[in-house]
């Protein structure tokens, strides 16, 4: 069940209004705890005005977390199933490419680009991997005869 | 995501090789199935496609409540 505040922005009751974080708490220890706490305030210019904690326990990634000092016209989702977790949840690969060295460059490039473009459209572009970031990682691998197999 | 580019490189005739399987087990305490994830969007910052601009927590438990304190 999606909490309350979600199922209010979804319904758009905070069209109006901006997120703004008034204390973010971050404890950690050694791995054996890491909890993290936000307290956000939502608000309009008139009516709306509402603080909300989100409490995060067995904290293992955060990004942009300043982002959120001030967001108008924001939306909040809470996720089970998204690319972001695949890494968590689900076993890795390493692998190596063979037959590249039989491509063309311009072929290798459009390679690249159909690789990344994949990886773009099913990870929703969030990912810890970025494909087009390490393209040029992933040229020289492919164009190096003794090169280390591409991690993941 | 193999089985998503399986077509790619059929089309280039390039194999992959040298599975090596790194199991949740391996993973060890960064194996965590129970794991979710808290997004912040920002149409100004980020669209659902580009992930600079969003802030996300990726976390085992994750709970919203209000608070009265304002």
């Amino acid at each position: 069940m999606k909490p309350d505040l979600i199922n209010k922005i979804n319904l758009g009751e905070y069209v109006n209004c901006y997120l703004k974080t008034n204390q973010i708490y971050i404890e950690n220890d050694a791995f054996n705890q890491n909890e993290l706490k936000l307290c956000l305030t939502i608000c309009d210019d008139e009516h709306i005005n509402e603080s909300w904690v989100i409490d995060l326990k067995g904290v293992s990634h955060y990004h942009n977390l300043l982002g959120i000092a001030y967001m108008p016209y924001f939306t909040i989702d809470l996720e089970d199933h998204h690319p972001l977790l695949w890494d968590y949840h689900y076993d890795s690969v390493e692998c190596e490419l063979s037959g590249t060295k039989d491509l063309e460059s311009k072929q290798m490039n459009e390679l690249i680009g159909e690789l990344a473009r994949c990886y773009q459209d099913n990870t929703y572009g969030l990912s810890i991997l970025n494909l087009i970031h390490y393209s040029r990682q992933l040229r020289l691998a492919m164009e190096t005869p003794s090169s280390q197999p591409i991690k993941k | 995501m193999i089985e998503l580019t399986e077509g790619i490189f059929n089309k280039y005739k390039v194999h992959l090789l040298n599975k090596k399987i790194r199991t949740g087990k391996q993973k060890g305490w960064a194996f965590r199935p129970n794991a979710k994830v808290v997004l912040f969007r920002n149409p100004f910052l980020s669209s659902k496609t580009t992930a600079f601009g969003q802030a996300y927590i990726v976390a085992d438990e994750i709970s919203i409540n209000a608070s009265n304190d304002v």
